[in-house]
């Protein structure tokens, strides 16, 4: 009895407090941005800091702002997306393949389980030299670097995945005849989804991280290599905005994969929330 | 009428030709790192074209295994099913299965009408064809006003009519259900009950129902298979001899009602206590009245 009449008592208050938290969410968050810009600018006019190693945030940002208006900026933000995309999707597909050919056999999971613990955690930039002998300065660098480490991210997560098909979705399957295209089609992979986005998003995040890497120490074109070149220049102020437009490429990439998460995965636990039934 | 043949163990067979699916001599032994568990010794029955029979039996009893050797998803150990008259080796084409766990058995990214139609485009039935059968099978469990929900936006009762719908739509010759209100209340849990009925009767469907409830396996059932306990055979195969109209309220107030469902509760209880049937057993209570 007293559930019934604390359920609806609760379930009001945790949506009050949910709307409450929302608007300020957004104000904190502002604030927080303006109060870091505030101690950047000041550290340098202060003299903590020596302005020739960290220029304050308004001549950065008006850098920044300049190089929104350049072609050649846009030109390395071009390269270096160009590499995260084809790394990222020729990632996703090798991993998606071999993650449902491995997954779905007992034999294969049970072969390949050492040798996958023993590549998977070697680090990605440790294959550079590699890369530069086999390719030079050319995007298939940077590409050999991307794939490699988001190919892992991915392939763990559809494992994952295709060992949690629910064995009464697929004996309901089989007892309606799906064929093993079908089963694969309608059952393994609509299960299996879930994980496959979450690898995308996290492979997403790596794929930059090695995307400006690679362009940095290998010289592959890129926003990389410009602050490699701003910063052996001598443009302190444009080798900071380079960095803070790599840092807003990673919130928008962020942003993009979490809503097309919310579109493709609308009816998942994760995301529709608390059942309404 | 009923034929028994001499010394099998098991309930009511038919002649040859008249049964739509046989059980015969059907064995089903789980092989575990502990060691081997026998979950169903040696079961023979027939269901007749058209019939609706309950399985009723002690927990533990295989009741699901037997269930899963018939659909087609388990192999029997040794025996075999027959489906009209062709073994069964995998799950057939002219049957359809309805599973207590309805949560995990629909599919949650399709809405309701997806999940109703999916066996059917998976079967290649022809599109203007199968959007008449998805909605006259949501019609017929009523649920014609949801087809856009999803199915985790229903209630419990709501998404086991989904499941029915499904294999409603799929035109089965036979329609197994695997305790399929187990996990529903009471009063969605007779609703449901009377739903099986108009659906049995309306579509002529051969129904072999899974159940622990005795009443319900009773109230439901034109006849009702009791199973012993592990490893199982059949302890007793009684013919349901109530009207054929049943009422929650009226069927379940006849004292013959109450008299079966005796006679089944006492049978359960001898098999809960270890007693085995010597051999097979068909009986007719004699109806007092």
């Amino acid at each position: 009895m007293s559930t019934v009449t604390t359920t609806p008592a609760r379930g009001k208050g945790a949506r009050r407090k949910t709307t409450k938290a929302k608007v300020p969410n957004a104000v904190w968050g502002l604030i927080g941005i303006l109060v870091f810009l505030g101690i950047w600018e000041l550290l340098p006019a202060l003299g903590i800091v020596k302005a020739e190693y960290l220029p304050p945030a308004s001549e950065v940002l008006v850098t920044l702002a300049k190089d929104f208006t350049l072609t050649a900026f846009w030109l390395a933000v071009g390269e270096t997306m160009l590499a995260w995309f084809i790394g990222l999707l020729v990632a996703v597909l090798l991993a998606l393949v071999l993650g449902l050919v491995i997954g779905m056999s007992s034999f294969l999971r049970r072969a390949t389980n050492s040798t996958i613990e023993f590549l998977r955690p070697i680090p990605s930039v440790a294959l550079i030299p590699l890369a530069v002998l086999l390719f030079g300065t050319k995007i298939e660098s940077s590409l050999m670097l991307i794939i490699y480490a988001c190919f892992w991210q991915v392939l763990i997560q559809v494992l994952y995945g295709v060992a949690d098909v629910d064995n009464v979705a697929m004996q309901t399957a089989r007892s309606y005849g799906f064929s093993p295209f079908q089963r694969i089609r309608d059952v393994i992979f609509p299960t299996m989804l879930p994980y496959l986005m979450t690898g995308i998003r996290l492979g997403a995040a790596v794929a930059l991280i090695l995307a400006i890497t690679a362009e940095l120490i290998i010289g592959s074109p890129g926003l990389g290599k410009e602050i490699q070149l701003a910063q052996s220049g001598g443009a302190i102020a444009g080798m900071y905005a380079l960095i803070v437009a790599t840092g807003l490429l990673g919130v928008l990439i962020n942003l993009g994969m979490r809503l097309i998460e919310k579109r493709i995965l609308s009816w998942h636990v994760s995301v529709r929330g608390e059942n309404i039934a | 009428m009923l034929s028994n043949s001499n010394g099998i163990t098991g309930g009511r067979t038919l002649p040859e030709g008249e049964a739509l699916l046989s059980v015969r001599g059907l064995k089903k032994v789980y092989h575990t790192d502990g060691g081997d568990i026998e979950a169903v010794r040696d079961l023979t029955f027939d269901l007749g074209r058209g019939e609706l029979v309950c399985l009723v039996g002690p927990s533990g009893s295989g009741k699901t295994t037997l269930l899963k050797c018939i659909a087609g998803l388990l192999s029997a150990t040794s025996g075999e099913v027959l489906l009209d008259g062709e073994k069964v080796t995998g799950p057939p084409k002219k049957m359809a299965v309805v599973f207590q766990e309805y949560g995990r058995s629909l599919f949650p990214w399709l809405r309701v009408a997806d999940n109703v139609e999916l066996p059917l485009k998976n079967a290649g039935v022809p599109k203007a064809e199968r959007k008449k059968l998805v909605e006259d099978a949501l019609d017929a469990v009523g649920l014609s006003h949801v087809p856009r929900s999803y199915p985790w936006q229903l209630s419990g009762g709501m998404q086991q009519r989904v499941a029915i719908a499904r294999a409603v739509a799929y035109q089965p010759e036979v329609l197994l259900m695997d305790e399929p209100f187990a996990a529903v209340d009471a009063q969605t849990r007779a609703d449901l009950e009377d739903l099986i009925r108009n659906v049995w009767k309306k579509l002529g469907v051969t129904v072999l129902f899974v159940t622990h409830d005795i009443d319900e396996s009773i109230y439901l059932g034109e006849r009702v298979i009791i199973l012993s306990s592990s490893p199982t055979v059949v302890q007793e195969d009684i013919v349901i001899d109530l009207p054929a109209e049943r009422d929650q309220l009226e069927t379940r107030s006849l004292p013959r009602f109450t008299e079966l469902r005796h006679h089944v509760y006492a049978e359960i209880q001898k098999a809960k206590q270890g007693h085995r049937p010597e051999e097979a057993k068909t009986t007719f209570l004699t109806n007092p009245k």
